[in-house]
């Protein structure tokens, strides 16, 4: 509640002009937007693009924002676009990054479970940790955008069903739905890949 | 109750977002719903799926330090625009009183500037005069040239006898280092090579004496054998032989006796 607060009182001087309220906002924003377009884009170059896009379309709007208490589902708003409007795009012209194509140079000299990040506890669990987020990656490519969107705002941002509703231009009810069905989309997925609960508990 | 209202009440239970009667009323149902009941465990194992994927650590670039952004449209900026537009005006003002830059038309109606005074530059040669200059000039660079190839070909002359002597001399070196070392090569693979057919005789010969003293003694029992045979044979004759008279002798007997 506070921490909200704090937000608030940040997006009024914001909107006064406060560039340093603005840099503030940035930092305290910055990874839960990336990693929203992270795991939208599965992607680290995308993703830190739409996110660059998204905060320099807040710098730009911030002053059109009436409610500050809804800056939020605001920002949560641009991105959504950003990535959307960026899907539109790469659909429209197909590209293959060098990247993609090649391993990168940390890669190839070293295994996934010695730079992936956090460190656990040890080499195997690591490994199979980085797995399972390739696996969790590639199915969620596979969903509808729409599915996707949500899943991502609920199930990662931690957003409520109003606000995710706010953000989509959708009822609440058409977010429940769209969840339930990407879970059920997402359940025969993992399944496809092998990847049950009961093989996760094995592993951990 | 409809397929949709379930599911929705389903997230809402997930998510905890439930008002505590709902909640209440739901939990009952899922007692006596079992599928309903399995539903939800199913979402619950999906959520604790996708829960295993944790967050990237992220932290903005140093560049969202915003900048301050100017007012452009504010009335100080604007005198700040024209103060800064007079200076600079007045700075070449100075600039070009101090180097007499000059800006004129003369009497052909030309535009001129200048650092300093004008000159008049113009001076009339006909086109004869421009031909003898340019031939003279033409004349004088084929001279250069020329003196400039015969120094050149005088110094590749001299670079190329020496050259040639030390080419020759490096080749001389090289043969007789050559000649040397194969003399020498020579030398080493004819005293080895004899040593080596020294020692092949000596085997030779020991390996063929071994073999005539073997051959020899094969011969001998052989004869031997043969002499052996011949003793035995003779035995068994004269045991024929005698045989033979006997039953000459009985036979001579008995006719005698009839």
């Amino acid at each position: 509640m506070q921490a909200e607060a704090s937000v608030n009182n940040l997006v009024q001087e914001a909107q006064g002009g406060n560039n340093d309220a603005v840099g503030q906002l940035v930092q305290i924003w910055y990874p839960r937007i990336y990693n929203y377009a992270l795991k939208y884009f599965s992607d680290a170059d995308l993703a830190a693009e739409a996110t660059q896009n998204t905060f320099i379309a807040m710098h730009g709007h911030i002053g059109s924002l009436k409610d500050c208490g809804k800056f939020k589902s605001w920002l949560y708003t641009i991105v959504a676009n950003h990535c959307r409007q960026e899907s539109r795009n790469r659909k429209k012209s197909k590209w293959l990054s060098f990247d993609t194509l090649l391993p990168k140079k940390e890669e190839s000299e070293s295994p996934a479970w010695e730079i992936s990040k956090p460190a656990y506890l040890n080499p195997e669990s690591s490994f199979l940790q980085s797995e399972l987020k390739k696996t969790l990656q590639k199915c969620l490519q596979q969903l509808s955008v729409d599915q996707r969107e949500v899943l991502i705002m609920k199930e990662y941002e931690g957003l409520k069903f109003r606000e995710i509703a706010e953000i989509l231009k959708v009822s609440e009810n058409t977010v429940k739905s769209r969840l339930y069905y990407a879970f059920t989309h997402m359940r025969k997925l993992l399944e496809q890949e092998n990847i049950t609960q009961k093989n996760i508990r094995y592993e951990d | 109750m409809k397929t949709e209202e379930w599911q929705a009440k389903l997230m809402d239970y997930l998510y905890d977002e439930m008002a505590p009667h709902e909640k209440l009323a739901f939990e009952q149902e899922l007692k006596e719903n079992s599928a309903l009941k399995e539903e939800l465990r199913l979402l619950e194992n999906d959520q604790s799926t996708l829960s295993k994927w944790e967050d990237e650590p992220a932290s903005a670039p140093p560049f969202f330090q915003v900048y301050q952004k100017s007012e452009s449209k504010n009335k100080a900026n604007g005198l700040k625009w024209f103060m800064a537009v007079a200076a600079s005006i007045i700075l070449l003002m100075v600039a070009a009183r101090l180097t007499e830059f000059n800006v004129n038309y003369n009497a052909d109606g030309k535009f001129q500037l200048a650092f300093g005074h004008f000159e008049n530059t113009a001076t009339e040669i006909n086109a004869s005069q421009v031909e003898d200059l340019i031939s003279k000039s033409l004349a004088s660079y084929d001279e250069k040239m020329e003196e400039e190839r015969a120094l050149e070909r005088q110094d590749l002359k001299n670079q190329l006898i020496a050259s040639q002597d030390n080419q020759k001399q490096l080749v001389n070196n090289y043969v007789k280092a050559l000649e040397d070392k194969h003399a020498q090569l020579m030398q080493v693979y004819w005293t080895e090579n004899t040593k080596q057919q020294q020692v092949y005789m000596q085997n030779l010969l020991t390996d063929f004496a071994g073999y005539m003293e073997e051959q020899r003694s094969e011969d001998l029992n052989y004869i031997i054998a043969k002499l052996e045979l011949m003793e035995t044979d003779k035995e068994l004759f004269k045991l024929e032989t005698g045989e033979i008279i006997n039953s000459l002798a009985n036979n001579t007997e008995n006719s005698r006796a009839y």
